[in-house]
């Protein structure tokens, strides 16, 4: 099918995922609603999500067909919107996945949980997909608002309740960075669309407003990533949330929000590259030292992994600032390898707690190699990928950040990645020793490993080891995906000297 | 698995669609001779963890995948054989690697040479599957056998058949560590364990040979490809220049390891420790010949360097006529017959070395099924040795078992073996009609044709003093007086049916494939050079080459006279050594071990094998060790782990400490790091612009 965005009922067509998942998210609460379900079991909402998901995956494929004329339109159809649609679908399903028995076992029943999730991914869609500063700010904030309410979905427990009240402050306070960018952009260059912005701002004639603008962005993105100093809501939000919500936030939350920035950055303003590599330059050193630092100390595992999450954000800036074909493909191939990671040592952590999320902490987990030796193993899979050791995704994925920053002729950030690289290896593997190599405190007792989060285990694991050992395949599939991009990000790297 | 099998069933109808006129060869399934040895070492590796009682499914599943293989590598050596000059067939499943230049398939490449080999291999593996079913019946590891025996083979066959050097490495890799698991399969007793740690280690130094060697060729060439590399190695490389004399040089360090020739020969002696019929598929018939089948391979690079030729067939000559003087002397029935083993691996060296590739690997197909009858027949014989012993309730350890002094007379307790091992002995030591006569022959032939004379010489010697060890080894095993031990006596018996049953499938290998080629100048003999004929389009590149340099090779030996009549010599020369032999020992009484005393003088220097493993344990080992402990305790104790490790982690650990002190859980303190953050970034702006 042929997409003209002059005729404006098109962007339903345009939009069909988006609309899909609306819909179905919708239909969802109303079944919440009127139905008669156990208050104790949503498992079946849960299920509904997981259809209306599939049915936006089948859009998405459909759109894979869809050819553009012209291309004023708010909305983008090219491989990078379809890619990171389809990893923003996957990312949900597995956290719908490892839900099912974490949402049982606390009480947390209420089928909203899964509708908000849906709403979420709609923002991530349009969020990653659009083309317009308008359209993106509203993406941003259907999904930020959505977020809020999933970290304090916990309502009894004060740890959730704090969390999200400190995420929503936080996160309010740095959407007003973000819109106020937004708004000296268009005050400089006179329109939202941004391939129509980078025809109108150029380097010679940059005005101070453009530049304050691109800096708000900066931030109003590096919050959203957790970029340091912006980083700070991130331990505390990811500790207090839910745990499924925390693997959301860590994975897929990221992933759009990175997705954006790298549009805009790249699309809109590939030219600036030279005003605007310094900034990002000092925050993704900043972003990969810190967090590194501070979960060498980092008692709780949760604790833990959210620093992690947070030096990952570091890596990807890298992949950002490269700014050229293969950063950006580097940077997919690292979205999905690290989704897979990040939400599988969730899901690991997530059953170990136990009710009530009491056991977190490292000492738990002393002896588990051989009184839970498969939670040991896969947790180990996942730690030694998020350490970026091989054969795993997180050891390719690093590889190919470093090559493309390499290309682009940068050389001390790539250190610095090795380097703190290195310094994690302490922390990851700190807690691999603690479940090989310690004796065992308390015995846990028996696990409950629920059918569904066993799969999104085995497919994360899958994911995981697949990507360590035949990258080929997925990465000539990113590096397709953001082709339509490239011409930009080749004068960037023709450009520099 | 599936989608191998696919490539291998749909590629040929594509081809032949394209090309329906030209009849090539199209291989059938090639996929499932790598691939059934593996799904073997699966399912016996699943019962030897799950179910090691069940043993029938192993001894069902074990030989029977390699049969399969042996079945589809006949089917392709037929096919082959149909075509005239058929043409390399390259099946390529999936790219492995794809860095930059660097292009790795995973990809098999079926051509006469790949194909003989595959069958050998296939061939006397299944053979040995079967003895094996016997042999290890009651041992408890008996699944875990079987699963490493179905493993090496696959790794063999990888090597055998893949198409480029990183995969043959995938193989050669492979077999090491099969070969390192199964010597040391009883790793309770330590001196086993040693041994495959040994093993292990002196082939590393053979494998950075190798790597090295990998390396070097993709730096010049910028592939790794058999058929990339061949083809533009004359073209890249000068004749007899440095650089491909240094590659066929490290190339031929790794087959010095993983073929023990000198000076890596040590571990192949140790690695007999291993089950016997270990010893027989792995140290004698297969993992062993590799290197020789990689110098064939690689022909076309050793043809390039004279120098590294001469390398080869010196090394291979030395090795040959020193380990054969070793074996004289041993007594362990095993070792006379792996220091054999040493010996004919040189001679297949030797016969690379000077370009007769047909004649090496001719010599390792023979060698193959002689040494493998050797070795199997050592095996029912220390089978037997063990099991009389035991119901004597005397000690049985491997010392008493295997040691020659204690056995004698055995022909009356078991005929059959008695009789096999005669006819794997007369095929060593070449007596016409038996295999040995003829490969050994052409060997000798081909290196007085090229006019080296003194390594002829040193053949000719070797050949006989081949057949005086092993008329030794037969003479003091089954003829003479018996000197097991009255008790023990009583409880000798010949070998389970199965085991005699592969003993003589071997034995009827060894009498007949060596009538595969049959050289024209034999008198009496129709000449049937079916081998020559049929390896000639995998050797015809190198061999071109040779002959382009160094002309053709001579119709006389260095003293005159044809094939023909030195063939009757050296067979002639065996039979006399053997009947010599054969009268001054069997008269002699032999004391059973713990009465004998240690042999003196020369006889005590080849008894201790020329202290060569105490030279290198003083030379090398030691003082490599004084290094270690210096480098362990001063260097990485002290210095690495004390001040630099430890130091610089007690400094992280702390930054982290501090930073973290920051995050206070206030959220004032986030909201001022934040303002801060965004103040810095705007007046670090704001003075850019």
């Amino acid at each position: 099918m042929q997409i003209d965005f002059s005729n404006h009922l098109d962007y339903l067509w345009a939009l069909l995922p988006e609309t899909v998942l609306t819909a179905g998210a919708v239909l969802l609460l109303m079944y919440d609603g009127f139905s008669r379900r156990e208050p104790t079991d949503s498992r079946a909402v849960g299920w509904g999500g997981l259809v209306v998901l599939a049915a936006a995956v089948v859009a998405n494929i459909w759109l894979m067909g869809v050819e553009e004329l012209g291309a004023t339109g708010m909305v983008a159809l090219d491989g990078y919107r379809i890619f990171t649609n389809f990893l923003f679908l996957g990312a949900a399903a597995l956290v719908i996945f490892i839900s099912f028995d974490y949402t049982s076992r606390e009480g947390l029943t209420q089928g909203e949980f899964y509708a908000l999730l849906l709403f979420a991914v709609v923002g991530m869609m349009l969020l990653a997909g659009s083309r317009d500063l308008i359209l993106i700010f509203l993406g941003f904030e259907l999904m930020s608002v959505a977020v809020y309410v999933l970290v304090g979905f916990n309502r009894r427990d004060p740890r959730s309740a704090e969390a999200a009240l400190k995420y929503f402050l936080l996160g309010a306070f740095s959407s007003a960075f973000l819109l106020y960018g937004m708004a000296m952009l268009y005050g400089a260059s006179g329109t939202t669309n941004l391939a129509e912005m980078r025809g109108l701002l150029d380097g010679a004639s940059l005005s101070l407003i453009a530049m304050a603008g691109l800096a708000l962005l900066v931030i109003g993105f590096g919050f959203k990533v957790s970029a340091v100093p912006f980083h700070v809501w991130t331990p505390d939000a990811y500790e207090g949330a839910p745990t499924p919500v925390t693997a959301f936030l860590a994975a897929a939350i990221k992933a759009s929000a990175f997705a954006a920035f790298i549009r805009i950055f790249v699309v809109a303003l590939g030219d600036l590259h030279e005003y605007w590599e310094r900034l990002i330059w000092v925050l993704a050193a900043l972003t990969m030292i810190v967090p590194n630092l501070i979960a060498l100390v980092q008692d709780n595992i949760k604790r833990l992994l959210a620093y992690s999450s947070i030096a990952h954000a570091g890596y990807l800036l890298v992949a950002l600032i490269a700014a050229n074909e293969s950063g950006m493909a580097s940077f997919l191939f690292y979205l999905v390898a690290y989704t897979a990671m990040i939400v599988g040592a969730f899901a690991v952590v997530l059953v170990l707690a136990g009710k009530g999320d009491e056991r977190q902490r490292l000492s738990d987990y002393a002896g588990l190699g051989w009184t839970h030796p498969w939670a040991a193993a896969v947790l180990s899979i996942f730690l030694v990928s998020l350490a970026g050791l091989p054969p795993t995704a997180g050891f390719v994925g690093k590889f190919y950040i470093l090559r493309a920053a390499v290309e682009a002729g940068y050389i001390i950030l790539p250190v610095i990645l090795v380097v703190t690289t290195l310094i994690s290896y302490w922390y990851y593997l700190r807690v691999i020793v603690a479940m090989y190599m310690k004796p065992s405190v308390a015995d846990m007792g028996r696990v409950a490993w629920g059918g569904a989060l066993r799969v999104a285990l085995v497919v994360c694991a899958a994911i995981t080891i697949y990507l360590g050992i035949l990258p080929s395949w997925p990465l000539l599939k990113a590096r397709q995906s953001v082709e339509g991009l490239a011409p930009v990000a080749e004068q960037v790297a023709e450009a520099r000297p | 698995m599936v989608g191998a099998t696919l490539i291998d069933l749909v590629l040929p109808l594509a081809q032949e669609a394209a090309e329906a006129h030209e009849p090539g060869f199209v291989p059938f399934l090639p996929s499932w001779i790598v691939l059934l040895p593996f799904l073997g070492f699966v399912m016996n590796g699943a019962v030897a963890y799950l179910a090691p009682e069940r043993r029938r499914l192993v001894s069902v599943v074990g030989p029977g995948v390699l049969g399969l293989a042996f079945v589809i590598a006949a089917v392709n050596l037929v096919l082959i054989a149909r075509v005239h000059d058929a043409e390399p067939v390259i099946r390529s499943y999936w790219t492995w690697i794809e860095v930059g230049h660097l292009r790795i398939d995973a990809a098999l490449q079926l051509d006469q040479l790949s194909i003989i080999m595959a069958l050998v291999v296939t061939c006397v593996s299944f053979i040995i599957h079967v003895y094996s079913v016997g042999y290890m019946g009651e041992d408890p590891g008996y699944a875990r056998y079987f699963a490493y025996l179905n493993l090496f083979v696959f790794f063999m066959l990888v090597l055998v058949l893949g198409a480029s050097f990183p995969l043959m490495f995938i193989g050669w890799e492979g077999v090491g560590l099969c070969s390192y698991l199964l010597i040391g399969f009883w790793f309770r007793e330590s001196a086993k364990a040693d041994a495959g740690q040994k093993a292990f280690i002196v082939n590393r130094i053979g494998d950075f040979g190798f790597l090295m060697a990998m390396f070097a060729t993709f730096a010049y060439l910028g592939t790794l490809d058999f058929q990339g590399v061949f083809e533009a190695a004359p073209r890249a490389f000068e004749y007899g220049g440095a650089a491909v004399t240094l590659i066929t040089l490290f190339l031929f360090l790794g087959c010095t390891g993983k073929s023990a020739q000198i000076p890596l020969y040590v571990w192949l002696p140790d690695a007999m420790h291993g089950p016997t019929p270990v010893s027989a598929l792995i140290h004698a018939a297969t993992m062993v010949t590799a290197g020789v089948y990689l110098v064939a391979r690689a022909g076309v690079l050793f043809a390039l360097a004279p120098l590294s030729m001469n390398v080869v067939a010196v090394i291979g000559g030395a090795t040959a006529l020193f380990a054969g003087t070793i074996a004289v002397q041993q007594f362990d029935i095993k070792r006379v017959v792996a220091y054999s083993t040493i010996s004919q691996l040189g001679y297949m060296f030797l016969a690379v070395g000077v370009g007769a590739y047909t004649a090496g690997i001719f010599h390792l197909g023979t060698h193959a099924f002689f040494k493998a009858l050797l070795f199997m027949a050592s095996g029912a014989v220390i089978h037997a040795m063990h099991h009389s012993l035991e119901h004597a309730g005397e000690p049985a350890g491997e010392d008493v078992t295997q040691d020659m002094r204690n056995m004698g007379a055995l022909k009356r307790y078991m005929p059959t073996t008695f009789k096999t091992a005669w006819i794997g002995a007369l095929a060593l030591a070449g007596v016409f009609p038996l295999a040995g006569f003829f490969s050994k022959d052409e060997i000798i032939w081909s290196v007085g044709a090229r006019g080296q004379t003194v390594l002829w010489v040193v053949a000719i010697i070797t050949a006989m003093l081949t057949a005086g060890y092993i008329t030794r080894w037969l003479v003091m095993t089954f003829h003479g007086e018996n000197r097991t031990g009255e008790q023990a006596r009583k409880h000798l018996h010949e070998a389970a049916p199965i085991m005699v049953g592969a003993l003589v499938v071997l034995a009827i290998g060894s009498v007949v494939t060596g009538w595969v080629n049959v050289p024209e100048a034999l008198p009496l003999l129709p000449e049937f050079t079916w081998l020559h004929h049929f390896l000639h389009p995998s050797f015809a590149q190198a061999e071109h080459i040779i002959v382009e340099h160094l002309g053709e090779a001579a119709h006389a030996s260095p003293i005159g006279g044809g094939e023909g009549m030195w063939a009757l010599i050296s067979t002639a020369a065996a039979i006399v050594v053997i009947l010599l032999v054969f009268n001054a020992l069997s008269g002699k009484k032999y004391l059973p071990v713990r009465e004998a005393k240690e042999p003196t003088g020369i006889w005590g220097l080849l008894y201790h094998k020329y202290y060569v493993d105490e030279l290198y344990d003083l030379a090398i080992v030691r003082p490599f060790k004084w290094i270690c402990t210096f480098s362990w305790r001063v260097i990485d104790q002290g210095l690495i782990d004390g001040v630099m490790v430890n130091g610089v982690g007690y400094t992280t650990r702390f930054g982290g400490w501090v930073i973290s002190r920051f995050q206070t859980g206030y959220l004032g303190t986030y909201v001022l790091i934040i303002v801060l953050g965004v103040l810095i970034m705007l007046g670090a702006v704001m003075l850019q612009g």
